[in-house]
């Protein structure tokens, strides 16, 4: 990964667009933990490729890309939420989302369902991009404190929910 | 599956972590960002300016920032005095760097092999912090230094990472061969020896062979790790007295106390709200801790005094060493999917494999390796460095596989045992065994 960063760094438009599908994954289960559908993430992810692009002479280290790319991308995500805000229309697309989904695509959607809005991000970032609490304490620009919190909250979540459920659907 | 989901914290890694294509619509959005900056580049080449105005700021920017992230491990102290450091890194650390092996033969001791009490080229102190450069191996692909740091006051202990091994950077440093300044992969691998010591090993990937003999210049500006255990501020008594007079007014009732943050005793009053009243603390909790990072902004920067403990230099070099060939053996490949993406070489040194690949832009092949008995080599820097380890690579199989295929076997790739090269024939688009010493 870092490999590619160089080059991109040196102007290889090519490996910067690898870079990019690369994390394409990373970026959309990311968007996700904070929008609440596809066609938001996809704005948001479009941004931030073309701002990732236009800024990367501000990277200071090859090896800090993710994170950098990553604050861009929770940046471009809050954006859409302040541009749409919290409209329930959006929501409504949510079940065309599942057709021609994988089974890996629709159980991550409908485990992260399952968790607040709010402790979802910190969820991702902690659980799937293997940040530690700390580190996503800096990302986050949170107290760590708030971080445990959250990810307590995230858990206690499913717990109750799958303790509700779990007779029947285990 | 649902009980390990609730009992077991990798359970929910397990689910939410789960590899798949991204959605059309997202897809789709990339492509399109790809073809603008496709559109604006061209045009904004056309018109000069900004392609000259980028890479004048890129280079710039790179060249002065050439961090460091070094893994340090801890040991028992009381084997500081046994070991004498100087001369011997490569040996205390070989077996435990990700490219390890026995460097005995390669690495080239600096210095007269003991400790020094005073600088010379290869020690330099600054402010009671002496960093030393012990040894040096470089081949075809990559510089390994063996470092030692020394400091009058014991440092700060550092941020243990997930794998064991702690955090120090070292921002802005400077390498240059023969003047001219190399930009590169690089990390710096080593343990603390004592609470005033640290050993490890820094390695730079080189993109482009070095001479056969080469001036080497380094300059270390500053050296940081991140720290153990961050003190960050309380929240002041203000703030506290705001959060606590704000649940009052909304009628929920959770009180924090003088010593700020969710302890357990907030955690079970928390627990014990309505949804309604879980709202209004949430929104009460985040205008809480808008204001602390407002009251401090220092918490916000890249390396803030609160995250990281610092030493300053600048600690300088500037030696004549060589390139070794030794072990170091390259063979064409010439795999190739008839489309444009080709493997075109690789080169084995006594550490690493490298892999030199031409790729097209719409090209979405990922390469795995196998050794001479099929068992899978490491991924070290990248996809195209790996780390041989204790592999046999005199032989090899280089596998192509389209992206979305790598991605579905991933994780039963990774961890499989033993010899993977009939599963991964099954899978790949495109094999190729590769001998090093067969003169064919």
């Amino acid at each position: 990964m870092t490999e590619l960063v160089k080059k991109a760094l040196a102007q290889d438009k090519e490996a910067f667009v690898e870079l990019m599908d690369r994390n394409a994954l990373s970026m959309y289960k990311v968007a996700r933990g904070i929008l609440a559908n596809d066609a938001d993430i996809a704005d948001a992810i479009q941004n931030t490729i073309l701002i990732c692009f236009e800024k990367l002479d501000t990277l200071k280290k090859p090896e800090y890309f993710k994170t950098w790319m990553i604050r861009i991308l929770i940046n471009e995500c809050n954006k859409q939420i302040r541009y749409y805000g919290r409209c329930e229309s959006r929501e409504e697309f949510s079940y065309m989302e599942y057709q021609d989904s994988s089974l890996e695509e629709i159980e991550f959607k409908e485990i992260l369902s399952q968790i607040d809005e709010k402790y979802r991000l910190v969820t991702i970032l902690y659980y799937v991009e293997g940040y530690k609490v700390m580190e996503i304490a800096k990302l986050l620009q949170m107290n760590p404190n708030t971080v445990k919190t959250y990810l307590h909250r995230a858990r206690k979540k499913l717990a109750e929910l799958y303790e509700s459920k779990g007779a029947h659907a285990v | 599956m649902k009980g390990r989901l609730i009992e077991n914290n990798n359970g929910m890694g397990d689910f939410l972590g789960q590899e798949f294509i991204v959605p059309e619509v997202v897809s789709e959005a990339m492509q399109k960002a790809y073809a603008q900056i496709e559109v604006e580049t061209t045009e904004k080449q056309r018109n000069g300016g900004y392609r000259k105005k980028v890479i004048g700021g890129v280079m710039g920017t790179v060249a002065a920032a050439f961090g460091i992230v070094c893994v340090v491990g801890f040991t028992n102290p009381a084997m500081a005095a046994q070991w004498p450091l100087i001369g011997h890194i490569f040996e205390h650390l070989q077996d435990e760097v990700t490219y390890s092996g026995d460097y005995a033969g390669y690495a080239e001791e600096l210095g007269t092999g003991t400790e020094k009490s005073e600088d010379n080229i290869y020690t330099k102190t600054v402010d009671g912090v002496s960093v030393t450069l012990s040894e040096i191996y470089t081949n075809d692909l990559s510089m390994n230094i063996g470092i030692v740091i020394k400091s009058d006051k014991a440092f700060d202990e550092t941020l243990t990472l997930a794998d064991g091994f702690s955090e120090i950077i070292i921002p802005d440093m400077v390498l240059k061969i023969n003047g001219k300044e190399i930009v590169g992969n690089h990390s710096l691998q080593g343990k603390l020896v004592d609470d005033y010591t640290y050993e490890g090993i820094m390695r730079i990937e080189l993109d482009e062979p070095v001479p056969k003999q080469f001036k080497m210049e380094l300059e270390l500006p500053q050296i940081m790790g991140g720290k153990q255990d961050a003190s960050l501020p309380e929240y002041p008594d203000d703030l506290i007295a705001f959060y606590n007079n704000e649940t009052a007014k909304a009628g929920i009732p959770m009180t924090m106390g003088a010593n700020g943050g969710y302890d357990d005793a907030m955690q079970e009053q928390y627990n014990a709200l309505t949804e309604e009243q879980k709202e209004k603390e949430d929104r009460i909790f985040s205008e809480l801790e808008e204001k602390y990072y407002e009251r401090y902004p220092e918490l916000q920067l890249a390396y803030s005094p609160y995250w990281y403990w610092s030493l300053e230099g600048t600690w300088s070099y500037a030696l004549e060493t060589s390139r070794t060939d030794d072990g170091t053996v390259e063979k064409e490949v010439g795999l190739t999917d008839g489309a444009g993406y080709t493997i075109q070489s690789v080169k084995k040194t006594p550490f690493e494999l490298g892999i030199t690949v031409e790729r097209p832009a719409d090209c979405y092949y990922i390469i795995e390796v196998l050794d001479r008995n099929g068992r899978f080599v490491e991924w070290g820097d990248s996809e195209e460095t790996r780390a041989i380890q204790d592999r046999d690579c005199s032989s090899i199989y280089i596998y192509i596989l389209d992206e979305g295929v790598f991605y579905s076997i991933k994780g039963e790739l990774h961890s499989k045992e033993g010899d993977l090269r009939e599963y991964l024939e099954d899978k790949a688009a495109y094999m190729q065994r590769v001998d090093f010493y067969s003169t064919q």
